[in-house]
């Protein structure tokens, strides 16, 4: 076993009986978990995704999810595949209904990052994120411009001169291909 | 001071060392543990896995009787066609592993989707496998006309709706990340119950049970996919942002 899977050990056993304690309806311990997870799921984005406003969002659908489903958790199973199935699902869910820069600004880049390193360009900061990295290069133009700037199909499908049909299968696929290296990851996790 | 203590010790100190969230996510921690309440058996299946066999079981029983009786000596058919008895239990084992399936596709990370999948089409294969055997020559029970009802396709259908509604709705109050799948199984789950009954409620006849029991199944899981998306939504309509109330 080497360090990281011992560490993911040990996250897995503290979880577990947090959540255990939270079932029991321990309020201390189940902010415990809660803090704990934020920082873990932020990290889980960041290093998928890259460091965007994106994160906090979705940190914040992930808590309410975890809350919500946390009835389904059985303290006899792993923790770990329970709580990343729903960031996994979450993150794609967010994916695929967010215009970030419309919604926030020009707020939309994060000051701080988890490396400390901080780009003016969209398209930097989502290549620190591994998993748009690994997406076709058309695919990654289709989700920055339309889910990281904002822009409407029409706006992205201009800029990356096609037709509007063929940005939206773009954006499709791209979100297809994310949440399949999502799953892939999550067998990792 | 052991191995795992000082993993654990290491963990403890690792996430200390994180600075805490801030902000709206502070916020959000704050009004969630606020509104923690204690669970009672946390992720146990077993109850409403068994609560909803035994309804299906007694409702499609109970409606099945209540048009038509049962083909005459179907119980006794039973021990005197052990093949038939066989096909009866996998029949009855086929939905059992339906609706658990449909429990499982509910509760996040519980099983992969590929592995409900596999489990829920061997049992189901299994199942109609028999049925196959029968059109290759190999009936388990004897082939007749006895007991045929007139409209044993429809009532199928009719049968497994309130069977597949309470199953959506039981798996609705877990967490169904994936309801095109939830959907689908509970549909077949709830169509296998009436369709594992009509061979003793029916004529029993292979290429009659296969075109008339189950293609209802067949028919209530795709509806189930389709159906499901829009009815397990509720998960996902818990506020957005923190701005938006808990209570």
């Amino acid at each position: 076993m080497n360090r990281a899977d011992a560490l993911h050990g040990t996250d897995e056993q503290r979880w577990s009986q947090l959540m255990a304690a939270a079932h029991r309806g321990d309020k201390r311990q189940y902010e415990q978990l809660l803090r704990e997870l934020a920082v873990a799921i932020e990290r889980y984005i960041t290093r998928r995704f890259g460091a965007l406003a994106f994160v906090d969002d979705c940190v914040q659908e992930c808590l309410l999810a975890i809350h919500a489903a946390r009835h389904t958790y059985d303290p006899r199973r792993h923790f770990r595949p329970w709580v990343f199935t729903i960031v996994h699902n979450k993150t794609i869910d967010l994916l695929r209904r967010s215009h970030y820069r419309s919604q926030s600004g020009e707020d939309w880049l994060r000051l701080s990052f988890a490396d400390g390193a901080v780009g003016a360009d969209p398209a930097d900061e989502l290549a620190a994120g591994e998993v748009l990295m690994q997406i076709d290069p058309s695919y990654r133009d289709a989700l920055t411009l339309t889910k990281i700037d904002g822009y409407s199909l029409a706006e992205a499908a201009a800029r990356a001169g096609v037709t509007e049909s063929a940005m939206k299968s773009r954006v499709a696929r791209g979100i297809r291909a994310a949440a399949a290296l999502l799953d892939k990851g999550r067998d990792r996790e | 001071m052991s191995d795992s203590t000082k993993k654990l010790a290491e963990s403890q100190t690792r996430h200390r060392i994180q600075p805490p969230p801030e902000g709206s996510v502070a916020d959000l921690i704050a009004d969630l543990v606020e509104d923690l309440e204690p669970v009672h058996r946390p992720g146990r299946l077993g109850l409403p896995v068994t609560a909803w066999l035994c309804f299906a079981a007694v409702y499609s029983m109970a409606a099945l009787a209540a048009t038509e009786p049962f083909r005459n000596g179907s119980l006794r058919s039973l021990s005197a066609y052990p093949e038939f008895a066989a096909e009866t239990a996998v029949a009855a084992l086929a939905v059992g592993v339906l609706a658990l399936a449909a429990f499982l596709s509910a509760v996040p990370g519980a099983a992969k989707p590929w592995r409900t999948v596999s489990w829920s089409t061997l049992a189901v294969g299994a199942w109609l496998g028999f049925y196959v055997a029968g059109l290759a020559g190999y009936p388990a029970h004897p082939v007749s006309e006895l007991g045929h009802r007139q409209h044993c396709f429809l009532e199928s259908q009719l049968i497994a709706l309130p069977n597949a509604a309470l199953l959506l709705w039981l798996t609705a109050r877990l967490m169904p990340l994936r309801p095109v799948l939830t959907g689908a199984l509970a549909g077949c789950a709830g169509a296998a119950a009436p369709a594992a009954l009509m061979q003793l409620a029916c004529m029993y006849s292979p290429d009659h049970i296969l075109i008339y029991h189950a293609t209802p199944v067949a028919i209530t899981g795709l509806s189930g996919a389709l159906v499901a998306p829009l009815l397990l939504r509720r998960r996902n309509l818990m506020p957005p942002r923190r701005t938006q109330t808990l209570h």
